[in-house]
């Protein structure tokens, strides 16, 4: 990408979420600048004697509240439901009219995990034609056809949500998922950004969403040793990024979408625009699929190609939004690859990591966190990383310790490292004229 | 500033209608289906056993990092398979530039190999046999081995790849249903037209030959339960779907990186559309294609007398075959007016998030053989199907341009223009 050349300009014109702290922007923007905590010990199943027994989960709310025109359909799944009411908020605040009034310019990009499966089901499916050591696969299928139900299986398939955004709003352009784990969402983002500028749409609605705290899932990440499994009598203070004594994230779940629209599309018709998009890098590791590279050549790689698509110097970013899921590896791996994208400014910019209070959303995290950083920008408010207590001499920069701080942003990035090596950086800046 | 020009250097095929791109053209042309009645899985009692499998797959051959294979599901290991055969053709094995190559590659939901969870969960059951999740935490989760997530999850297609050959540009997965390799590779062509990359490993795997992938598809009413001569896209007697497995991937490379290599180019991508369908989500037809392979034309700058071939999608499906038919009627006008169309799935079976990229595959070497290959088991034309169709045998024609259709449950369509190569 060649920084500063003549090129379509992508704004934001609008944002939803459902996030573990509460549905909607401002709920969840209200508790993060609180410093408040969504960790709790699971109650989507009985995870009592899994080795970690916490998550953040969204509180359970009626989806017919928020989009009353989806909710006699049957059978979505969590992360759909999600999908649908964050999707709805971004679109209802764009003010564009439903349905869209271009609907082959207006596309979608997701970053959307699968649903849960049905797992009590799936189970007794396998241990009823269990047979020495083996499933009767016979027997499975017999009997998978009259326990099991057509549609929930359908809805689980990560290419739904999207299909059903594109149902809500008309949208009939471009269409995509992508599952790059970690950075799926802002993944998305980012395509669907370039979408825009190469001129293939007017308006996205991009993002993504996740539910992984189910018994695969979480029994998954931690057979990885990939959660935090001293901190189940303490939740609130089990995910706690750069801080010593971290020892892996804690799952979340929910959902972020913008409305991503091209620069003149928006003025013309008087949109309020919340930010832009202004630069956006991928990269790969290629490393392990368990670990980060040690001197995290990949991260710096990304944000590198973010800063340099965005064509601004390492001195213009106010904040960022970091990866942060409080494992020993990526927060150190992150901080190290910070400084040398940044060198000396490393240690004057504020970095925070939210996931220190809404968890790990997995797919939904970068959309989620790309909108903090907006809101961030909108309020000159940087959200804290909480349960920071004993500094770690490998992580020394300013993570914004326990409290909200005051500070003008005008740009700031996102970073999302994929598990496997996918990796994603975002930056995002106050829209200004010229 | 123009978009740079991007050509595929490389095919690399993991089929149930052969291993390398010769066997599959050798299957394509002649008509020999890979499908068959299943023998890794024992599907007696099911009211569908043929299944196209991948047969003579070795790990050893195929797969550069041995440690590796265990951490791998099969499909995992066809994709890495399909890439080295890719990065063999195109001669490109220990010559890659990390920071210019990317990797995009298609993929579905993968499910966990039954036996392993069954061990885990048959240690997780209370004295009256019941399972408990109590146990399972305590006990059966445990049994599973720890890198067990990994081995299932869709991006590690792509991750994988890009640690084997040491690839460190932009990557991504993506899962589309249908349309998955087609957009893998879409957007790859985009990547490297906007100078992100210079060599992209663009295409897909899948593979729903699991008991509980089988159960899904039957449940929903897509597979065919005919014993032969299925699937039968366009055919009157069309009843469903066969599935299948396997994985394709396509080197694509800037057009003068190729040059300088004097590496022979298969195709040039000179069109990509992508768009959403109204309709019902849960099913697979609605327009059948049509705004995607015009705005795949249109992003050429191509008219629809000017292509020689189409690999439509070809479901075999009920209605799908129908909004396919009428599609490409509105496109191309009546049947006597159409390009040759061509379905290969009868070949191929269903592999779901490869299929865009084996039917361009496809496409690329019916350019490349002056041939197009036959549509198997078309014997009662469907008069609501009104298609210009390969039957009975290859069919010999220079073909300049070559149209690719996918279209998803889901609403996702999808559709590739490829183009003999530059002189």
């Amino acid at each position: 990408m060649v920084s500063g050349r003549e090129r379509r300009r992508v704004v934001v014109t609008g944002f939803g979420m459902v996030t573990p702290l509460g549905v909607g922007v401002e709920r969840t923007w209200q508790a993060l600048t609180e410093g408040r905590s969504a960790i709790v010990p699971i109650r989507l199943f009985d995870a009592s004697t899994y080795p970690t027994s916490i998550a953040a989960q969204v509180p359970e709310y009626a989806l017919a509240d928020y989009v009353p025109e989806m909710a006699a359909r049957d059978h979505l799944g969590r992360n759909e439901c999600f999908t649908l009411t964050a999707a709805t908020e971004a679109y209802r605040g764009s003010g564009l009219p439903r349905p869209t009034p271009r609907p082959r310019r207006t596309g979608v990009y997701l970053g959307s995990g699968e649903g849960a499966m049905d797992f009590l089901n799936f189970v007794a499916l396998v241990v009823d034609n269990w047979r020495d050591g083996h499933v009767d696969v016979p027997g499975f299928l017999a009997e998978g056809r009259r326990r099991l139900n057509a549609i929930i299986e359908l809805e689980q398939e990560p290419n739904m949500p999207a299909g059903y955004v594109a149902q809500l709003f008309g949208a009939q352009g471009y269409n995509s998922n992508c599952l790059t784990a970690c950075a799926a969402s802002s993944q998305a983002i980012g395509e669907a950004t370039d979408i825009i500028r190469r001129g293939d749409a007017d308006i996205m609605i991009a993002g993504g969403s996740h539910s992984m705290i189910h018994p695969l899932g979480v029994a998954g990440f931690n057979l990885l040793t990939a959660l935090a499994v001293g901190y189940n009598e303490q939740p609130a203070k089990a995910s706690r990024p750069f801080d010593l004594h971290r020892q892996g994230f804690v799952l979340g779940e929910g959902a972020g979408m913008l409305i991503l629209e091209e620069l003149e599309h928006a003025r013309g018709r008087g949109a309020r625009i919340h930010g832009e998009v202004i630069g956006y890098g991928s990269t790969a590791d290629a490393f392990r699929i368990t670990d980060s590279h040690p001197e995290g050549r990949g991260a710096e790689a990304a944000m590198l190609a973010a800063l340099t698509d965005a064509g601004v110097s390492p001195e213009e970013i106010d904040y960022i939004n970091a990866h942060g899921t409080s494992t020993e590896v990526n927060d150190r791996v992150e901080t190290k690859a910070i400084k040398t994208v940044l060198g000396e400014r490393a240690y004057h910019v504020p970095i925070s990591s939210t996931k220190s209070m809404t968890g790990h959303l997995i797919a939904a995290a970068g959309a989620v966190e790309a909108i903090i950083c907006l809101l961030a920008i909108r309020d000159g408010l940087i959200p804290p990383t909480i349960n920071y207590e004993t500094p770690d001499p490998e992580c020394d920069l300013d993570y914004v310790p326990n409290k909200a701080r005051r500070a003008t942003v005008r740009a700031a990035m996102s970073n999302s490292f994929g598990f496997g090596g996918q990796n994603v950086c975002l930056v995002l800046r106050r829209y200004e004229e010229s | 500033m123009d978009s740079r020009r991007v050509v595929i250097t490389g095919i690399g095929v993991v089929s149930a209608a052969g291993i390398g791109r010769e066997p599959y053209w050798e299957h394509l042309t002649a008509g020999r289906s890979g499908i068959g009645v299943s023998t890794n899985l024992d599907l007696n009692g099911f009211p569908s056993r043929l299944v196209a499998e991948v047969k003579g797959f070795d790990p050893r051959r195929l797969v550069a990092q041995r440690k590796a294979v265990k951490v791998m599901c099969r499909e995992i290991q066809f994709a890495v398979g399909a890439t080295q055969l890719a990065l063999e053709d195109a001669g490109l094995i220990g010559h890659l530039e990390p920071d210019r190559t990317g990797v995009n590659f298609g993929a579905g939901l993968m499910v966990s190999e039954i036996d392993e969870l069954g061990a885990a969960f048959s240690r997780s059951l209370d004295e009256h046999g019941r399972f408990e999740l109590k146990r399972f935490g305590r006990e059966g989760l445990a049994s599973l081995f720890p890198l067990w997530l990994l081995k299932y999850l869709p991006n590690m297609h792509a991750c994988h790849i890009s640690i084997f050959y040491d690839c460190r540009g932009p990557n991504n997965t993506i899962t589309a249903g249908d349309c998955s390799a087609t957009q893998a590779i879409g957007e790859a062509m985009q990547i490297v037209a906007r100078g992100d990359a210079d060599v992209f490993l663009a295409g897909g795997a899948d593979g729903k030959l699991t008991p509980l992938n089988l159960v899904r598809y039957e449940l929903l009413g897509w597979l065919s339960h005919r014993e032969e001569g299925t699937p039968a896209p366009f055919d009157r007697r069309r009843d469903g779907l066969v599935v299948g497995e396997g994985a394709v991937c396509f080197v694509l490379e800037e057009l003068e990186h190729a040059r300088r290599r004097s590496v022979r180019i298969w195709g040039e991508l000179v069109g990509y559309g992508c768009t959403w369908e109204p309709g019902e989500i849960r099913q697979h037809s609605r327009s059948g294609g049509e705004l995607a392979m015009r705005a795949a034309l249109e992003d050429a700058g191509v008219k629809p007398e000017e292509v020689g071939a189409v690999l439509a999608h070809g479901l075999g499906l009920g209605n799908a075959d129908v909004a396919e038919a009428q599609a490409l009627e509105r496109i191309f006008g009546a049947a006597d007016q159409q390009p040759l169309v061509t379905a290969i799935k009868p070949v191929t079976g269903h592999v779901s998030a490869a299929a865009g990229g084996l039917e361009l595959a496809a496409g690329c070497l019916a350019v490349a053989n002056g041939a197009v290959p036959p549509t198997l088991h078309y014997r009662e034309p469907d008069p609501e199907c009104p298609v210009n169709l390969v039957r009975d045998g290859a069919r010999k024609e220079q073909v300049h341009l070559a149209l690719v259709n996918t279209f998803s449950f889901g609403g996702q369509s999808s559709a590739l223009l490829l183009r003999e190569p530059p002189q």
